[in-house]
């Protein structure tokens, strides 16, 4: 191989990697700039949301009033939290879209709790699917509930037992929690959000691999397409030179992508959090997690640049180039998107062979397996993502030959 | 530059084969204009100048003013005829236009079907055919074949 040939053609394809705005823009501009901006919108529009109970009491008992107030008053402490007592009838609040729960106090609610010492009352709680705080509305009630029922239960007990400890009598068993991290080891208590930082992660290895099937697609069928490759191919320069050149430069797009990535997703972290919490929260796996992030980014990029060079080299045009490289690419990563949704070495054995075919796969092992079992597990999934990089690259070179690139016909013209 | 750096590695060949590439485009100054800015023409000069600024022994030109305008398609003969004279290369070049061929070849070839019908310099085929231009003598030479 000539090295000043290789290196003319990699600095021309730095070039035309500059020039072109759109990958630049993908590759640097939107993961520093739009993920911190995702982050920090979730994050804001969660948390602002209020949380709206409508409360109708249809009993005017002493608990139904008991249980008033201590909605109201959990709301007070809590913020965005509003309890409505104000319905005079349930079709009112029913039919406000915005109420999240709605809580009826039938009549005779207070009745049935103080008439014995078993009475049970019963509280209507309609939900609305529609919301999406109803859960946390649910959650809210569900905890005013069991307060009053606690206030409830230590009067019997008094009226039972005069001189009893209630609170060792209602609670014989207590639990102390203690968050353990791989191996057993004492977790911090930010590590708590592991998990929901793996899906950051696995989200944001999914948006890191658009920029190079742009770029690759058009160095690769742009330049058949625009019959500058037939300039290329009877210069001196060695089919091997050529594609090496090509290739460099979009490891150099994968090397800024996932530098650029890991900053953007690791800020769309701090940003979610700030919004969710009202405070940044520590990235629960540190250094480490961030250090294998940023080369599972690069490992997976170059496997999506080896899948859409053996694309692009059989492809008409750039648009089939880069819309059956997306769909293939797209296909693949669908395990990213499950895996959003639960532990991929969890899951059935008889399918887990055929993921593990997917290279994609590894980079969602790569990260999940350096949280479970640390970085040594991690590198075993990593090493597969360079095998299966090696492999396809060696394949879109064996079929980047001169004779197939300039034979196989370009898109159709109109006549 | 690009193309002349991948045939030789001195900067003064390099320089060398530039600056002819520059003469043969005859694109004055739009030459350092970004090449998606220029016309067909202009591109069709720019590809022909690239090919030809290494000075081939053997430059092979296919239709190389096929759907250029009257002013792009003098300009780009121009170019081969300014080739041909500087470097004393061979061109073998295919075209529907008789009239180009006739103005630019030493050496015409009478293709039809794949096949060659007839061959020899533009003013013995002329003779030969009793023609008063070189579009005439392919017609006659051709006539029996469609």
């Amino acid at each position: 191989m000539n090295f000043r040939r290789f290196k003319n053609i990699l600095w021309k394809e730095l070039l035309d990697l500059i020039r072109d705005r759109r990958t630049v823009l993908a590759t640097i501009i939107m993961p520093i700039v739009f993920y911190p901006a995702l982050g920090g919108l979730i994050g804001y529009v969660f948390r602002a949301q209020p949380v709206y109970i409508a409360y109708i009491d249809q009993d005017d008992s002493q608990y139904s009033k008991k249980l008033l107030d201590i909605l109201k008053k959990n709301a007070s402490n809590t913020g965005n939290y509003y309890v409505f007592s104000n319905y005079t009838h349930p079709v009112e609040a029913l039919t406000n879209p915005n109420i999240d729960i709605v809580i009826i106090i039938p009549k005779g609610f207070g009745n049935n709790i103080s008439s014995s010492l078993e009475g049970v009352s019963t509280v209507i709680l309609k939900f609305n699917v529609a919301s999406t705080k109803s859960g946390e509305a649910l959650n809210f009630v569900s905890s005013a509930l069991h307060a009053l029922s606690t206030l409830i239960v230590k009067e019997r007990v008094r009226r039972l037992a005069p001189n009893i400890d209630i609170k060792s009598f209602l609670n014989p068993i207590e639990s102390k929690l203690e968050l353990v991290g791989p191996g057993g080891r004492k977790a911090r208590p930010e590590e708590r959000f592991l998990y929901l930082t793996l899906m950051i992660l696995i989200l944001g290895l999914y948006f890191s691999m658009h920029p190079a099937i742009s770029f690759v697609a058009d160095s690769i069928t742009g330049e058949k397409e625009r019959r500058t490759l037939e300039a290329l191919l009877v210069t001196p320069a060695s089919r091997l030179e050529i594609l090496t050149g090509k290739l460099v430069a979009s490891l150099t797009l994968s090397g800024t992508a996932a530098a650029m990535n890991t900053i953007g997703v690791f800020l769309m972290y701090f940003m979610l959090f700030s919004g969710l919490a009202g405070i940044p929260i520590t990235i629960a796996g540190g250094i480490g997690l961030i250090s294998i992030y940023a080369i599972t980014v690069f490992l997976t990029i170059t496997v999506t640049v080896a899948i859409t060079l053996i694309i692009s080299v059989m492809s008409k045009s750039i648009r089939v180039a880069h819309s059956n490289s997306v769909a293939v690419v797209t296909a693949l990563a669908l395990v990213l998107f499950a895996s959003l949704y639960g532990d991929i070495e969890k899951i059935a054995s008889t399918l887990l062979p055929i993921l593990y075919l997917i290279p994609y796969t590894h980079s969602v092992l790569a990260l999940t397996t350096y949280v479970k079992y640390g970085p040594l597990c991690s590198v075993k999934h990593l090493l597969v993502l360079i095998s299966y990089s090696v492999v396809l690259l060696i394949l879109g070179a064996k079929l980047f030959t001169g004779e197939r690139m300039l034979i196989t016909p370009t898109r159709k013209r109109i006549r | 530059m690009f193309f002349a750096r991948m045939y030789s590695s001195v900067k003064k060949e390099v320089e060398e084969m530039v600056e002819f590439g520059i003469k043969l485009s005859e694109l004055g100054n739009r030459i350092h204009d970004r090449a998606e800015t220029y016309s067909k023409g202009m591109r069709r000069r720019l590809a022909l100048a690239r090919t030809l600024m290494v000075k081939p022994r053997l430059a092979i030109l296919d239709e190389p003013t096929a759907g250029l305008d009257v002013y792009a398609s003098v300009k780009v003969r121009n170019a081969i005829k300014m080739f041909v004279k500087e470097t004393g290369s061979t061109v073998l070049l295919s075209s529907h236009n008789m009239l180009e061929v006739e103005y630019l070849c030493d050496r015409v070839a009478f293709i039809c079907k794949g096949r060659i019908l007839d061959e020899g310099n533009p003013n013995a085929l002329k003779k030969k055919y009793n023609a008063k231009n070189l579009e005439e003598a392919f017609i006659r030479v051709v006539q029996h074949e469609l």
